[in-house]
């Protein structure tokens, strides 16, 4: 199982690196100018940089809230889905494999904004010893995307119809996003006390969405259909 | 014995099309099954039934004798190779590593996996390609490394809808034998296909389908005693109803010359 898994998400990392040269150089121009915003104004966000880092990482969170959904049922991702539920890949696998990937790119993206921050003398270098509680955002924040994931499964739906459309979604997404993200900070992050209760939460809350997604996904024929009528 | 029995089998999708009709086909086990229909006559909806893809409204199907539930799904697809209609394939990768990667979701020895996927790249005439991306190839290429991906953990059912379409003459003729000899040893065929003459090169069997209602399924062989001097396609227009449909014609076309 561990092979599969491991196999799983690697074939989902090499649909992300071998997309066309387009998204790479869109992507790499993003980088660029991020890179030259920060360095400008880098300086003058001393005073509020633990707001600002809070900030950066509630779009880490944004992320990944949706992200099994987006490995999943997206534009690109809902055939290899199909693919795979010919084969005799369980549900258990197919969920941990999409949830293992996530953490492992919300947490190497959260290690580089904390080194950069760290770098750049913005925050102490015993900001780090806080690691352990962005760490349980990110597993409540995998375990809200599965949960989201069992409610709304519908197949990307940005690229159909009108503007309207495009508005609606956008806004129902922004809704949805603010309102998870503003909880988990709220939870894990409004006290760094209490450590080990909030960490167990997290590992609980995870295993229970990981449970009802699994109890979902399990009738596989019933699962992609729903995708296909949403 | 049969391998794949359905008992009045139903889909009727969201949108209110009976795409299936109570359905009762029988495909006999170690024979090569053919499932021939028009468009739309519910062929494709049939085999992503049986493999899962799509969910069925009502009715019992058997697979290898075990009923196609969720508690035996995944012991059902251990056994069957399917080839979907559509591209459906992991297609960012090169046909080596997307061979490599269904002979590991097989858990089959890695050393069977790469002297299966040499034979393979040889007789599909592949090996010329072999790390090119499967979305880079034509149409009939990725249908072959489709097949492939079907045939590399030596099922015991292949479950293939229109697997020579697009694929060029001479492969079909290479595929064509590989299915023979697989069925030689023991493997049952299920297959669809708008191609009749390889209904007639491959199959035993028979089953006709239309508007989602199996209007004939025998051995092959007693169809061509019922219906002497006739070509399949002749039979298939008499059972079907539809010599009115063949007699239509463009009228501005008899203008011409």
């Amino acid at each position: 199982m561990v092979n599969l898994i491991f196999n799983l998400m690697l074939n989902d990392i090499k649909i992300y690196f071998r997309q066309d040269k387009k998204t790479h150089i869109n992507f790499i121009i993003t980088v660029l100018i991020f890179t030259l915003m920060f360095i400008n104004i880098g300086p003058n966000l001393k005073k509020y940089s633990e707001n600002v880092f809070l900030l950066l990482f509630s779009a880490i969170l944004f992320q990944g809230a949706y992200s099994i959904n987006t490995l999943s049922v997206s534009q690109h991702a809902l055939n290899n889905t199909k693919f795979l539920f010919t084969l005799p890949i369980n549900s258990k696998s197919f969920i941990l494999s999409k949830n293992l990937l996530t953490f492992i790119i919300l947490i190497t993206e959260f290690f580089i904004i904390e080194l950069i921050f760290i770098l750049s003398d913005l925050l102490p270098i015993t900001h780090i010893t806080k690691c352990l509680y962005f760490i349980t955002a990110l597993i409540l924040d995998i375990s809200i995307s599965n949960i989201l994931f069992k409610i709304d499964h519908k197949r990307d739906n940005f690229n159909v119809g009108s503007n309207v459309n495009l508005i609606k979604e956008g806004f129902k997404l922004l809704f949805v996003l603010s309102v998870f993200t503003a909880l988990i900070l709220f939870v894990i992050l409004n006290s760094y006390r209490n450590f080990i209760s909030k960490f167990v939460i997290s590992i609980i809350f995870y295993i229970f969405s990981f449970k009802i997604l699994e109890k979902k996904i399990i009738n596989q024929a019933n699962f992609l259909e729903e995708i296909d009528s949403q | 014995m049969f391998i794949i029995e359905t008992n009045n089998l139903n889909k009727t999708y969201k949108n209110g099309t009976n795409a299936l009709n109570n359905i009762n086909i029988h495909v006999k086990k170690g024979s090569i099954t053919g499932l021939i229909g028009e468009n739309g006559a519910g062929k494709s909806t049939l085999m992503n039934i049986l493999v899962s893809l799509i969910n069925k409204t009502s009715g019992d199907i058997t697979i290898f004798n075990l009923d196609l539930n969720n508690k035996n799904i995944l012991s059902i697809k251990k056994d069957i190779g399917f080839v979907s209609n559509q591209i459906l394939a992991y297609e960012h990768l090169s046909v080596v590593e997307y061979w490599n990667f269904i002979g590991t979701v097989y858990k089959l020895d890695k050393n069977d996996i790469k002297n299966r996927i040499n034979d393979l790249l040889d007789v599909m005439d592949l090996s010329k390609s072999p790390n090119k991306l499967i979305r880079e190839f034509s149409k009939g290429m990725k249908q072959k490394a489709l097949i492939g991906g079907a045939l590399i953990h030596n099922p015991k059912l292949l479950i293939l809808d229109e697997p020579l379409d697009g694929i060029d003459p001479t492969s079909k003729i290479v595929i064509k034998n590989i299915l023979k000899q697989f069925n030689k040893n023991g493997v049952s065929i299920f297959l669809s296909a708008h191609d009749l003459s390889l209904i007639n090169d491959l199959c035993t069997d028979l089953i006709i389908i239309d508007n989602g209602i199996v209007k004939f399924q025998d051995n092959i062989e007693k169809l061509y005693n019922k219906y002497k001097e006739l070509s399949l396609e002749e039979i298939f227009i008499k059972i079907t109803n539809k010599t009115n449909k063949i007699n239509k014609n463009l009228s501005w076309g008899e203008t011409n010359g």
